[in-house]
């Protein structure tokens, strides 16, 4: 299955003159992200193991179950399962339909809580947490991308990527200045006004990751990020997550059955039945801002 | 946060102007309701006690009441022979004006005056003209001072000898004299029987027996001599009702006392026996009135209330539907961090506001319904919009956003937002 992944080229760092070469628009270019963060390239590592040690775990589940009672039938969508995602991890869960990916999606999202386990997320303890403390800790420490887009309607971008910023309690000002530099970031800045309906598709998405980027999360959590665009759009979004994971270290996850987006991360989680049946890191994995596709 | 809720609810307001119009509807049929009702009922209130104003609240009616048989005070009550009209009380004689003018006894009175009113037919040669006809005594001048524009009342003497003299009043005037000019000295006919004209009275529209201006006023004596003899049993004429005048306003209730111990008297009531007439002030009438009218201004305030509460159910119907069509953007902010109280914040302020809206419609809407009324009464009366209903209705339409918008609030606060996103 991925049997061209071994034959494509060494690994390599995304080089920031690359972005601003692409000919594709929008897009993320000299403004906001390769000045001021180019020193934070060099933390574009490879997840091997020594690495491994000395980086900072962000997410440590222990023995996560999650059961469902249908009727009388018991059904296990999640059986014991342990993962650790370090900071600065690209990492695609990838699992068919009905492995327990969602589930376990829901789980390291804080939407859903463990029948059983422990999750230890940027170093807190969630799993016993109430409803209302969970939704301060998405607020807080999650980025949500989801497959589609879901903006507000008739609202302008920079005031859907400040909306966790008002749940935040972040002041007018303030909650204006870092939804623009988010904006900037994901190479919207002159479309801070459009109305997310009179974006494309690939626009849109790039206000949801903009929405994700603005609280600074600890993780983002993308399912199925290019799920709802072409394969040319998926891939700029592909570069796009490529960039914030080596430029400013964003610690990404993607929940996908779609293997041109597990190619482009650096280390891939299967899941299939409840458990984790693989976990391996990436040798060749393809670089999307230098066009590379996955092809079947 | 409670501006960026209300930029959301504006937001969701305008994204579905019709339905939103549809639904603050209810709201404003019954806001407006309760503005144009209220007003149009104090401006009914006021207007009736503009006219109780002009006659003066020292007033007071003595009116003849039937007192059943073998109850004991028919003595003086029901005249046997030709003249006696069935069912009519005849307790009140001018012998008890008399007695009623004795400073001695009634030292509050002021004045005192019967009165007997009927249909007036009058001919000024060919010129008819049909009015009422009041019988009194020289006396009802001083009830307010009902002066004359030609003429001057009748005198003592001239009531006393039963003379054929008439005063018109200025409405009746003018239809019976459309040429104008001085009356006096003329001959007209009231009901077939020659008076001479002897005055002709000032304008004085309103009063509680109705406009006065279309009367013909006659000396009782003259009237019941030639017109509607009436005696009592006694032989003493019969006066109708009367009424008296206190000397101030604060002296009524020792006058309706004075005059209810000297009418007892004079008509021989036992000590436990019923009075066979009523006393009651211009105050008592006024009262009643106002009760007549506070309950009326109530029972419409309690139909617009009505319709606000259905208008209340409108707006919770489509609070549901709104916040069942936004289940993914509820899911979304949601998963972003608001907690559920921000949500049941955001939808409570959205219907908040939309019941706002359409009460702030619903008050100009009211108002303008009742300046139309007051319009089309050409000003007769006054609808009076007070900043307490305004304030009552704005209240109350916010009420009615509160209670109905909470259900629905707090079932999208209460949506799981796992499933909320995956809506679709």
């Amino acid at each position: 299955m991925f049997g061209n992944l071994l034959k494509s080229k060494k690994p390599q760092a995304i080089e920031t003159n690359g972005l601003s070469d692409d000919d594709m628009e929008p897009h993320v270019n000299g403004n906001g992200v390769s000045n001021g963060l180019a020193s934070n390239a060099s933390r574009f590592t490879m997840n091997n193991g020594v690495s491994e040690l000395i980086r900072k775990p962000v997410i440590e589940t222990k023995g996560i179950t999650k059961t469902y009672k249908m009727g009388d039938e018991v059904l296990n969508a999640l059986s014991g399962v342990d993962i650790t995602i370090y900071q600065g991890d690209l990492v695609a869960i990838m699992g068919p339909s009905g492995s327990g990916k969602s589930t376990l999606m829901n789980i390291v999202g804080c939407l859903d809580k463990p029948t059983s386990g422990t999750y230890k997320l940027d170093g807190v303890d969630v799993e016993k947490m109430n409803d209302d403390q969970l939704a301060g800790i998405r607020n807080q420490k999650i980025g949500f991308v989801f497959q589609s887009f879901n903006l507000l309607r008739r609202t302008p971008s920079i005031e859907n990527v400040a909306q966790p910023l008002i749940y935040a309690n972040v002041g007018g000002r303030e909650r204006s200045k870092r939804s623009r530099e988010a904006l900037e970031m994901v190479g919207l800045g002159k479309r801070l006004h459009h109305h997310a309906n009179e974006l494309s598709g690939g626009q849109q998405q790039r206000v949801a990751i903009a929405r994700a980027l603005v609280t600074d999360p600890a993780i983002i959590l993308a399912d199925e990020p290019t799920g709802n665009l072409d394969s040319k759009t998926g891939a700029e979004i592909m570069c796009l997550f490529q960039t914030l994971n080596a430029q400013r270290g964003m610690t990404i996850i993607f929940v996908t059955h779609d293997p041109r987006i597990a190619s482009h991360c650096k280390r891939v989680i299967r899941i299939a039945d409840g458990r984790i049946i693989g976990d391996d890191a990436t040798v060749d994995f393809l670089d999307a801002c230098r066009g590379d596709t996955f092809r079947e | 946060m409670f501006k960026e809720n209300l930029r959301v609810a504006l937001r969701a307001i305008a994204a579905n102007k019709l339905r939103s119009v549809l639904t603050m509807l209810g709201i404003i049929i019954g806001v407006s309701a309760v503005i144009s009702l209220v007003a149009l009922g104090n401006g009914v209130d006021q207007f009736i006690n503009g006219q109780f104003a002009k006659q003066g609240s020292n007033l007071v009616f003595i009116i003849p009441v039937r007192v059943e048989q073998g109850k004991g005070a028919n003595r003086a009550g029901f005249a046997a022979g030709p003249n006696s009209r069935q069912g009519q009380s005849l307790s009140l004689t001018l012998n008890d004006v008399e007695a009623l003018k004795n400073k001695s006894r009634v030292p509050d009175l002021a004045y005192v005056a019967p009165l007997a009113q009927g249909g007036a037919r009058a001919f000024n040669g060919d010129t008819k003209y049909l009015g009422s006809l009041r019988a009194t005594s020289p006396d009802y001048r001083h009830f307010n001072n009902w002066g004359t524009t030609y003429g001057d009342w009748f005198d003592e003497a001239a009531y006393n000898s039963k003379q054929r003299v008439a005063l018109i009043g200025s409405y009746a005037y003018t239809k019976l004299f459309p040429d104008g000019g001085d009356p006096v000295g003329l001959e007209i006919r009231l009901n077939d029987i020659a008076f001479r004209v002897i005055g002709v009275l000032k304008e004085r529209s309103g009063g509680t027996q109705g406009s006065e201006d279309d009367s013909i006023i006659i000396p009782l004596t003259t009237f019941r001599e030639r017109m509607q003899p009436l005696k009592n049993a006694k032989g003493q004429t019969v006066a109708g009702f009367v009424l008296a005048q206190a000397a101030d306003q604060d002296k009524v209730d020792a006058m309706v006392q004075q005059v209810t111990d000297v009418l007892r008297q004079e008509h021989g009531i036992q000590f436990a026996g019923e009075d066979d007439f009523s006393v009651g002030s211009q105050r008592d009438l006024q009262n009643t009135v106002g009760a007549v009218t506070g309950a009326l201004t109530i029972f419409l305030a309690a139909i617009a209330g009505i319709s606000l509460f259905v208008g209340g159910i409108g707006i919770m119907n489509i609070m549901l539907v709104s916040v069942t069509e936004r289940t993914r953007e509820i899911g979304l902010r949601k998963a972003i961090g608001a907690r559920r109280s921000i949500i049941l914040m955001q939808f409570v302020a959205e219907s908040i506001f939309l019941s706002l809206l359409g009460g702030t419609i619903g008050i100009a809407l009211g108002w303008g319904m009742a300046q139309l009324v007051v319009i089309f009464s050409n000003g007769s009366f006054q609808a009076l919009v007070t900043p307490g209903s305004v304030a009552l209705a704005f209240g109350f339409s916010a009420f009615v956003g509160l209670v109905f918008g909470v259900y629905p609030a707090w079932r999208a606060s209460q949506l799981n937002p796992i499933e909320a996103l995956r809506y679709e």
